[in-house]
């Protein structure tokens, strides 16, 4: 099954940056993990065919990680710290909040395909609990306002 | 009054350092350490490295001095180096904090490692929820090449190094030795067992020195100042310093270097965290999630390998949490039982079906079920995990449990008969 243009000549740049990384396999799976929101069955196909690498091994390692998924996620993933020191200092109740206001539950992404919710083991930002990670950005000493207010805005810029 | 001892974090001190600029980490004495080291030669750092007896910084606590003979003992083969950066036990940020003030220690000290081996290819294993630093390692990297302290020739020599990032994807447990070997390989990051030593047969099955980010940071200083001075630093085994990660309830949470031996865990919290903020100290968790949940009277103790071992504790990553009178132990204790649930690899029964019975019978004491026989019964389970597991994630998973059932008795009791003392449980909930 060939890929669209676009996907093919991505997939060639990333293989190209991999090929010269003794470590390339969950390189490829953060480039297509960043770019597509999933690990998608063809581009697994593309990549195990191209390196030699049995699907079922990319498919393992897609499965193992919590940052790589099989469904596609939303455009900002929202990782709230659930570690012990986040916990102690208030983030259920910011949870609570963050479900209501997105309208999801913990790991569900909205309908249209925006926000995806999620809860961390620690993200170690323990100094600035309770702390939540949106993409590679850290949000720290939130209050339920505060992180509603991020929320708020990140929905508004999506939206524009 | 207790304060800071900065060896690793001497540059913290320096107004207005810029920690990206290698320019700024040369002025201040950075790289002269490596000067050094390749005048002297390896075998001559492999030994100040001994004799300075420091041990690894992630939670083992092993003598960085025999990893390193070992690995360079295996002569005519590729080696590599791993500095593990999966910083991810429960209250730990220290590692965070070394990339954040000055990277270059940890490339110089991985620079010196390397040298010191026989290793031309290292890596740096970088947690995915950190995923700010590839990138500017990268650049780091860069500004090294530049100055021919890294890459081909290093400071005209007959020595290369390659040094690349691989970025983690989210699992607790690849900061296990085994499992940080089968995640670079680009495996699943499950824990394995050791038939041959890392040092003979490790990443790649070539021989493999895998060591903590702060371990590594230590290495410029001991080159420079010699073992003999480092060893002087602390007690006689733990030399040096640690940089304890404090959180919760203070008034200053962050990442403080101290000399170890010479402050209490209380001093700690008192002089250098500023103090509890709300009202008294109700526990502490010290080590990490795999470490021990504790009532305020044990924070007399000495801040050392040795004085934590007497107590049957360990500094574990160099985690102190505090947590005030209005945190119950039970909802602490079945939050961090959550953490090992949900982080077991999976790959062997104790720790995969431990871990999950722990939390069950956690959620019940919680939700006002909880009963004296079943605790007993996951009590035993704990030490079959803690026998029978693969790796030191299984082992290690049951002690939160095990000390909140020392140290919290009263508690425990309170919560069989229904009643949770602080009002945090929900007591009415539960699996059951």
């Amino acid at each position: 099954m060939s890929l669209p243009e676009e996907e093919n000549r991505f997939l060639d740049t990333v293989l190209e940056k991999a090929s010269r990384l003794d470590s390339p396999i969950l390189f490829i799976l953060h480039q297509l993990q960043e770019r597509y929101g999933m690990i998608k069955p063809e581009h697994a196909d593309h990549v195990s065919a191209r390196l030699g690498i049995p699907l079922v091994r990319l498919h393992a390692a897609a499965e193992f990680y919590e940052h790589f998924t099989l469904e596609r996620r939303g455009r900002y993933i929202i990782r709230l710290c659930r570690g012990i020191v986040c916990h102690g200092k208030g983030s259920l109740p910011i949870l609570e909040a963050l479900k209501e206001r997105l309208g999801i539950e913990d790991g569900e992404t909205t309908e249209d395909g925006m926000v995806t919710l999620e809860t961390a083991s620690c993200i170690g930002q323990c100094d600035g609990a309770p702390a939540m990670m949106i993409n590679d950005v850290v949000y720290r000493d939130l209050t339920v306002e505060g992180a509603i207010a991020i929320i708020d805005d990140i929905l508004k810029e999506g939206g524009a | 009054m207790v304060r800071e001892r900065r060896i690793i974090l001497e540059n913290r001190s320096r107004e207005g350092y810029d920690p990206r600029s290698i320019d700024d980490y040369i002025a201040s004495g950075g790289y002269s350490a490596l000067k050094s080291a390749l005048e002297r030669g390896p075998r001559w750092v492999v030994n100040e490295v001994s004799r300075s007896r420091l041990r690894g910084r992630g939670g083992a606590g092993f003598h960085t001095g025999f990893k390193w003979e070992s690995v360079a003992m295996q002569r005519g083969r590729k080696k590599v180096l791993i500095a593990n950066f999966d910083e991810g036990e429960e209250g730990t940020f220290k590692d965070r904090t070394i990339v954040e003030s000055d990277p270059f220690k940890l490339i110089e000290g991985m620079t010196i490692a390397a040298y010191a081996m026989g290793i031309d290819k290292a890596f740096i294993y970088n947690r995915g929820e950190y995923p700010f630093f590839p990138p500017l390692f990268e650049s780091l990297f860069e500004q090294a090449r530049d100055k021919g302290l890294l890459g081909k020739g290093i400071l005209g020599r007959d020595f290369d190094l390659e040094i690349e990032v691989v970025k983690g994807a989210g699992a607790y447990v690849c900061g296990e030795s085994s499992a940080i070997l089968r995640s670079i390989e680009g495996y699943a990051g499950q824990a394995q067992i050791k038939e041959t030593r890392t040092a003979v047969s490790g990443l790649f099955s070539l021989p493999t020195c895998v060591n903590n980010v702060e371990t590594l940071s230590n290495i410029p200083y001991i080159v420079l100042e010699g073992g003999e001075n480092f060893a002087s630093i602390g007690t006689r085994q733990s030399t040096g310093t640690r940089i304890v990660s404090l959180s919760g309830d203070v008034m200053r949470p962050g990442a403080y270097e101290v000399e170890m031996g010479k402050c209490t865990l209380g001093e700690i919290v008192e002089d250098l965290g500023g103090g509890v903020s709300g009202k008294k100290i109700g526990s502490a968790l010290i080590g990490g999630a795999s470490g021990s949940l504790v009532p305020p009277h044990k924070l007399d103790m000495n801040y050392s390998m040795e004085d934590a071992e007497k107590r049957g504790l360990t500094l574990g990553s160099g985690v102190i949490v505090i947590f005030n009178e209005s945190r119950c132990p039970v909802d602490l204790a079945y939050n961090l039982s959550g953490f090992f649930a949900h982080e077991s690899c999976g790959k062997c029964t104790p720790c995969r079906t431990g871990t999950h019975h722990i939390m069950r019978v956690l959620s019940n004491l919680r939700g006002g079920k909880g009963d004296e026989k079943e605790l007993k019964k996951a009590l035993d389970i704990a030490s079959v995990m803690d026998r029978a597991s693969i790796c030191g994630l299984g082992k290690t998973a049951s002690t939160p449990f095990r000390s909140l059932m020392m140290n919290f008795e009263e508690v425990v009791d309170l919560h069989v008969r229904g009643e949770c003392p602080r009002h945090v449980c929900p007591m009415g909930g539960g699996d059951r």
